[in-house]
Order: structure tokens, then C-alpha cells, then sequence
């Protein structure tokens, strides 16, 4: 790592922690406006395909279908069994032998 | 509050932690394997989870910074990916009813969404024993499991290590199919922002950070105005 990592950490930290703090010091927060609170609520879902893509077509380049078959194998096998280890663990394997495969 | 209901609460605190510092222990690792794969240091690595003791923002932060980002991306970014934490203390502050604010702090600071949602399960008012006992508990899996990821990083074998960055993907597209399993919809706001995104960074050329704030922002207030009012309308990270 070339840069200093120490103000991203702790940048991140304290953006964290302030949208936790505040309700904790101020009171009356738990009335937010109901449009308000579904915005809120909704950010994370969009922000996971935001975070998926197009990264998992950018980091494999020129074998963008390595990124792909592992993510449509971490969503199949997270859909039908859950949980987190048995995706993970299968997309690095389904990624790896494309890699191999094509590479 | 007595000494014995003290203990007694602290105990039932940390039991209500077990399963969240469970499921914590292996997004840890993923967590610590990509930090490690960005070029982070190993203290580097720990102190993220340790200050920090957030999921998708530190994944998020970490693949940023692996890309040269900004800090005032990565900034802007984490704070708009933890946003919904207003939310979520805002619901349980009131039924904390610790005075002292530094103690108050801390139990904000360790109120995660998994936190919450086990916190807000108790009836009535919650002590803060049992606060203090849960979110120690979630926190020492999340670190643990942490390091316990970047040692796994180190041994790894240089084959396998280009795979690794996969990693990061599969754990976002199987924490999104456990949310559209819970409504399906879901589904379509998060293609919209991955459409929204895509454009901007590929079409573009707009940096990874602020292409994340607005395909994130547009997403969701699409959402807001489109997607009817019935439960379930959140997600936990």
C-alpha cells in the first residue's frame, strides 16, 4: 500500500458511527417522515447492485465470464440453501477453473 | 440497578450475541482474504474492523481505496451506505435508558443492523448490561474473524489468489438473494442502480465513488415513489 491508509480508516469510522450516534444524544428522530425512512431502508438494496456491477465485469477483463459464473453460482446456491461460506467458497472454485480454462 | 439482575442481563447479552457473532465470523474472513488481496496491512486490516464493525461499507471502502479512490469518495460513499443506522437508533435509543452519554456512545457504536434486530426482539426496556453483553459478543466475532481471514489470505496459494476477488461479488450477490428473497422487488431496485452504475463508469468514465452515490441515491428514490408501502421494506448488512 502506497497510500496512508490511517484517514480512510478512520474517516469511515466516523461515518459510521455519527448516523448511529446522533438518534442516541437527539430525541424526536423516531418520527421521520414515512417517505423519509423507506429511502432509507431501500439504499442498501440499491447499493448491492452497485456494488456488483459493473466491477464484476471490470476485474476479470478479458474473461469478464469468470466474474459472472462465479456470481450466478454464489446467487443460485445463496437462493436455495442460504447462508454465506457455501456461495463464497463455490464462486472462487467456479471462478478459478474459468480462469483456467480460458486464461 | 442490583448487582445479581446486573450480571444476570450482561449473561442473557452474550448469549443473544452467540449467532451473530457466528454468522459474522465467516463475512469476517471474506472480509480480512480482501483487504489483504487490496494491499492492506495486516494492522491496517484490524483496525478497520475494529473501529469501524460494519459489513457492506467496509467492503465497500476497501475496494475503493483498492481502486485509488478519493478520500472524499470513499467518505461520502460509506456515509450513504450507512445512512439507514439513523433508522435503526432512532427505534431503539428510546428504550435504552442509560443516562451517562459516554455509555450511551458505546452502545451506539456497536448497534449494527444484526444488533438491532436481535435488541429490538426483547420486550420493554433494555438494560444496558444486555446491550453491553451483545455487542461485545458481535464485535469479537467480527474482529477474530477478521484476522482470522487475512492469515487465511497469506498462505493462499498465487493460483488461487486472482480467484480470490470473486470473493467479494459472491458475498454481495448471496446477501441480495436473501434480500429478494424476502421481497421480490428487490430485486429490480437493485438492477436499476447496477444499470445506473454501469453507465456512468463505463459510458462515462465518472469515478467509482460518486457513480456509487448516484446510481445508489437515484435506486433508491425510484423505489420510494414506485414500490408500494407493504412490509418488508429493509434490508439488514
Amino acid at each position: 500500500m502506497t497510500r496512508a491508509m490511517l484517514p480512510y480508516i478512520l474517516l469511515s469510522a466516523v461515518v459510521t458511527f455519527l448516523p448511529r450516534l446522533i438518534p442516541f444524544l437527539l430525541k424526536g428522530l423516531d418520527r421521520l417522515p414515512k417517505k423519509v425512512g423507506k429511502f432509507l431502508r431501500l439504499m442498501p438494496i440499491a447499493a448491492l447492485g452497485a456494488l456488483i456491477f459493473p466491477g464484476v465485469l471490470l476485474d476479470f477483463q478479458p474473461i469478464a465470464i469468470a466474474g459472472i459464473g462465479g456470481i450466478v453460482l454464489a446467487g443460485l446456491i445463496a437462493w436455495f440453501r442460504g447462508g454465506m461460506i457455501l456461495p463464497i467458497l463455490s464462486s472462487i472454485i467456479m471462478t478459478f477453473s474459468i480462469l483456467q480454462l480460458f486464461g | 440497578m442490583r448487582p445479581k439482575q446486573t450480571k444476570k442481563d450482561l449473561i442473557a447479552g452474550v448469549y443473544a450475541g452467540i449467532p451473530i457473532s457466528i454468522g459474522y465470523f465467516p463475512a469476517a474472513i471474506a472480509f480480512g482474504l480482501i483487504a489483504k488481496d487490496a494491499g492492506l496491512l495486516f494492522l491496517e486490516t484490524a483496525l478497520f474492523s475494529i473501529t469501524n464493525f460494519a459489513g457492506a461499507s467496509q467492503f465497500f471502502a476497501v475496494n475503493l481505496i483498492a481502486t485509488g479512490a478519493l478520500l472524499s469518495e470513499v467518505v461520502i460513499g460509506v456515509l450513504l451506505v450507512n445512512l439507514r443506522y439513523l433508522l435503526m437508533s432512532a427505534s431503539l435509543a428510546p428504550r435504552i435508558k442509560e443516562r451517562n452519554p459516554i455509555i450511551r456512545a458505546m452502545i451506539a457504536f456497536g448497534n449494527t443492523d444484526e444488533v438491532f434486530t436481535v435488541a429490538s426482539a426483547q420486550v420493554g426496556i433494555i438494560s444496558t448490561p444486555f446491550m453491553v453483553g451483545i455487542e461485545i459478543t458481535s464485535w469479537f466475532g467480527w474482529v477474530s474473524g477478521t484476522l482470522t481471514g487475512f492469515l487465511v489470505g497469506s498462505i493462499l496459494p498465487a493460483g488461487i489468489q486472482h480467484s480470490v476477488g470473486i470473493t467479494l461479488y459472491a458475498m454481495f450477490t448471496a446477501l441480495l438473494a436473501s434480500e429478494v428473497k424476502k421481497r421480490h422487488s428487490f430485486l429490480v431496485i437493485a438492477m436499476i442502480a447496477a444499470v445506473i452504475n454501469s453507465i456512468l463508469i463505463i459510458r462515462f468514465s465518472i469515478s467509482t465513488g460518486w457513480a456509487f452515490a448516484i446510481s445508489m441515491g437515484a435506486s433508491a428514490l425510484i423505489g420510494t415513489f414506485t414500490l408500494n408501502d407493504e412490509e418488508p421494506t429493509g434490508a439488514t448488512l
